[in-house]
Parts: structure tokens; sequence; C-alpha cells
């Protein structure tokens, strides 16, 4: 043997580096990626299985009418929305609205086990509880990356590219309705492109109830290309068109006018006890005032 | 020994990610990938006058501009226009093209938005940001570079500031 304990190692090392990098490589024979399916009944059955799950709702308490917001004082847009909880009757049609729209993806079944579900609705003791929007987002001041960002139309908005996971948003969120990519859906089939104008996430990033913003985006566009004042007259979001009884009302809180600013005329404004001070777009509607 | 190692796996490296940028990106230039109808950009535009919006509609008003069809074409060159020798080589050139001769993939990325209308309103000329008509007959391409959107919304360009909120563009 006129090999050296040192070359013996060197050759050694290399070889196993080796091994180790041809171990990483993308081969669709070890892990073919299953077909992807769109068919809606898939997502029907996950989100019977969600409303199954006993979430607690925890107390309703009274606020006042959301006015503009202190961080964008010159606004005249500031969108939301009320969900009527004297007529809304549970029965998740929102829900499949909201993962049509937005192109929810499932999760797999470890997840589902775990009750990770990724659908931005979700019914808690038969009441539909999602991102609230508060106008003082305890969300945005902890995300690293500006990900989680405040919009001057009062969305609470979530820029995926820029999210890296931390899930900072999601431990400080307290009414609990940010939602995290545990799932490679793309990878596992479990995603499909309902609806063109919203992307694909990715795993490992955070999502959210974006307030509909693909519809908000196109009546703003269209708007100012035609040189009109944008104030949101007419745009709704997926679930207050599909609610079966017009239980969720959208608009704008700053436009007299708006069938929101209409609906909640009268009526006692609630939101949920753990987001009392943080100014929420999205409020509940129980009784009158 | 150690240094040609080094060397080797950089060298290795280097050729993988080349290999992977040439086969993942895409292409600069439309007419390298569709030869089938050679388009002077200069010869319609600036010398007969076309605008831009005659044949790619929607930059004016809409989201997006359009790349025109096989019927569009015709709707002018039916009829030889000029006694030129390259008449009787474009209509059977036409004759044999697809429905879509210019079929372009957007280089906008799916999370963001541009809407063609909106910049047409604030009076941004095509050129802007596509370039001269020469340029755009080189086959040069609208760069989309989250950077050069700021600098220009920003008012850094001569343009009059725009909206710098994220979920302005993005969704």
């Amino acid at each position: 043997m006129d090999q050296s304990r040192r070359d013996f190692l060197k050759v050694a090392s290399l070889v196993l580096g080796g091994l180790a990098l041809w171990g990483c490589r993308r081969d669709k024979n070890f892990s073919p990626a299953p077909k992807a399916s769109s068919d809606i009944s898939l997502w029907k059955f996950e989100i019977k299985q969600a409303m199954r799950r006993n979430i607690p709702l925890g107390d309703l308490v009274p606020i006042k009418i959301p006015g503009p917001l202190p961080k964008f004082p010159k606004e005249i847009n500031r969108f939301g929305m009320a969900i009527d909880l004297d007529i809304c009757n549970g029965c998740g049609e929102c829900i499949l609205a909201c993962v049509l729209e937005n192109n929810i993806s499932r999760v797999n079944d470890r997840e589902a086990q775990k009750g990770r579900f990724m659908h931005w609705i979700e019914m808690r003791e038969g009441v539909p509880v999602m991102c609230s929007h508060c106008g003082d987002a305890p969300c945005e001041k902890v995300c690293p990356t500006g990900a989680a960002v405040a919009s001057p139309d009062g969305m609470s908005a979530m820029i995926y590219p820029r999210c890296i996971g931390s899930r900072y948003c999601g431990a400080n969120c307290p009414s609990k309705t940010r939602k995290f990519n545990y799932t490679d859906a793309r990878a596992e089939g479990l995603s499909a492109k309902f609806n063109p104008e919203v992307p694909l996430r990715n795993r490992g990033v955070m999502e959210k109830c974006s307030l509909c913003v693909q519809r908000l985006q196109n009546d703003r566009l269209l708007a100012k290309t035609l040189g009109k004042e944008w104030r949101g007259m007419g745009v709704q979001s997926a679930c207050a068109m599909a609610c079966p009884k017009k239980a969720i009302v959208f608009g704008n809180w700053l436009d007299s006018e708006s069938p929101l600013s209409q609906a909640v005329r009268g009526r006692g404004i609630y939101t949920l006890k753990s987001i009392q001070g943080l100014d929420p777009s999205v409020v509940y509607l129980v009784g009158r005032a | 020994m150690k240094g040609t190692l080094l060397l080797c796996f950089l060298g290795c490296f280097g050729i993988a990610l080349i290999a992977a940028d040439l086969f993942f990106s895409t292409g600069d230039v439309i007419a390298s990938k569709n030869k089938t109808i050679a388009f002077s950009h200069e010869l319609h535009g600036a010398n007969i006058g076309l605008d831009c919006t005659h044949c790619h509609t929607g930059a004016r008003l809409g989201y997006k501009a359009h790349f025109p069809s096989k019927q569009d074409c015709l709707d002018c060159h039916r009829l030889p226009l000029t006694d030129s020798a390259g008449i009787p080589k474009l209509d059977s050139a036409l004759q044999v093209a697809k429905a879509m001769p210019w079929q372009t993939e957007s280089r906008v990325p799916a999370h963001v938005i541009f809407h063609h209308g909106v910049h047409a309103k604030a009076n941004i000329s095509c050129e802007t940001c596509h370039g001269s008509i020469a340029e755009i007959d080189r086959g040069k391409r609208a760069s989309v570079k989250m950077g050069e959107c700021l600098a220009c919304h920003r008012g850094e360009t001569g343009f009059a500031p725009a909206a710098t909120d994220c979920a302005r563009c993005h969704r």
C-alpha cells in the first residue's frame, strides 16, 4: 500500500460528497408527482371536514364604526366587510367561493389531521371568521421582510414573494386567521388554478384573506384608465357574492353611499374580543344598536 | 492537488450554472421563436405611420396589449398594396401562417399586475418601456424589473410620481 492516509481520506470524502450530491437530484422515478385534480368535490369534502372541527369563537364585543385609518388620513377609501350574524346560518358556501376565487390549495392528510386547513374563512361555532384587516395590525409590526404590509385602501396586504415563512405574523395574530403553507400543494397535486387572476402560493408562505384584492385592483385600474374617481362602488368579494342569504356585505367604510355603510346603519357592530382594540375592517352585525 | 480539485469543482459548478441559465431563461427575442412572417415595425410604424395600438389592441385602454391575428394582417394585405417584389412572397407566407402567427408569453410574473391602459392614460409612450422602433425590430423586449418600475413610480425619471404601495401592483 503506497496510498497515504491523507490521499485515502481525500478520495473517500470526494466519493461521499459526490454520492450526497447525487442523492439530492430531482428524479421523477423516485417521487412521481401525483396528478393534479381540479375536481371541486375534493374541495367540498375538505371544507366539510374543516367545518366539523369545533373551534371556539370567543366573545364578541361591540366596537365603534370603522373610520379613516390613522396611518393614511388622506385616503378616501377603506374597504371592509360586515357579516350579519342575525342572517348567517353558517352554511359554508362562502368558504367554497373563497377557495375557488383565490385558488386555495388542499392540504395533505397529515396536515388535515392536525386541522391545518388553508381555507381563508374558518367556521367557528357557525360564524365565518377571516382576517379582520386591522387598522393597527399586529401581524404587520413583526414581519421581518415587509411582506405583511398595510395598504392605503384599508387592506392588510400580503406580498407572497417577500414572505420568508418566519410565521411571526401568524404567532402575533390574535384572531389566528393567518394560514401557513406547510404542504407543498403543487408538488403533491393538491392545488388547482380555478381563477387565472390569482397566483398560486408556494410552500413556506403565509397567506390569509386578501379582501379579494384582485377585484379591487381590476376595478381601480379600469376607473383610473377612464379617468374617474374610484370609490370601489360595485366591487364585491367572492364570499359576499356567494352568500345565499346575503349576510356578508362588502364595501367602502368611508363612502356613505356604499352598501356597507347602508347595511351597518342602526345595527350593533361587533368584533372578536381578541382584536377589539385593533380597529378591524371586517366586523359582525348583531341586533340593533 | 488541492488547487486542481477546487478548480475542477468550481468549473463544474460554473458550467452547471450556465447550462441552467440557458435552459431556463426565456427568450429575449420574440422573432427567434417564430420566423413564419418577418414583420418590420419600421416599415409599418415609422414609414406608414400606423399607431402601435392599431395592431396591438388593448394597449390604450386594456390590461394587456395583444398581438394581431393573421386576419388582422389580411385586413390590409388582402389587396396588393404596392408593386414591391416582396408582396407575392408575403401572400404565400400569409396563406400558410397560423391563425395567430405571433404568440408570446408575458414576462410579468403572475403575482404582478401591469395595466397598459393606466400607463397610456398617464401619457407614458410605448417607447419608454419597449424601446425605439429600431430596437423592437432588433428583438428587444421590455425589461421587467421592480427597480425600474419603482424608479418611475417614485418620480425619479421625470414622470409624475405614482403609487408605491405594494398592494397596488402585487396580488
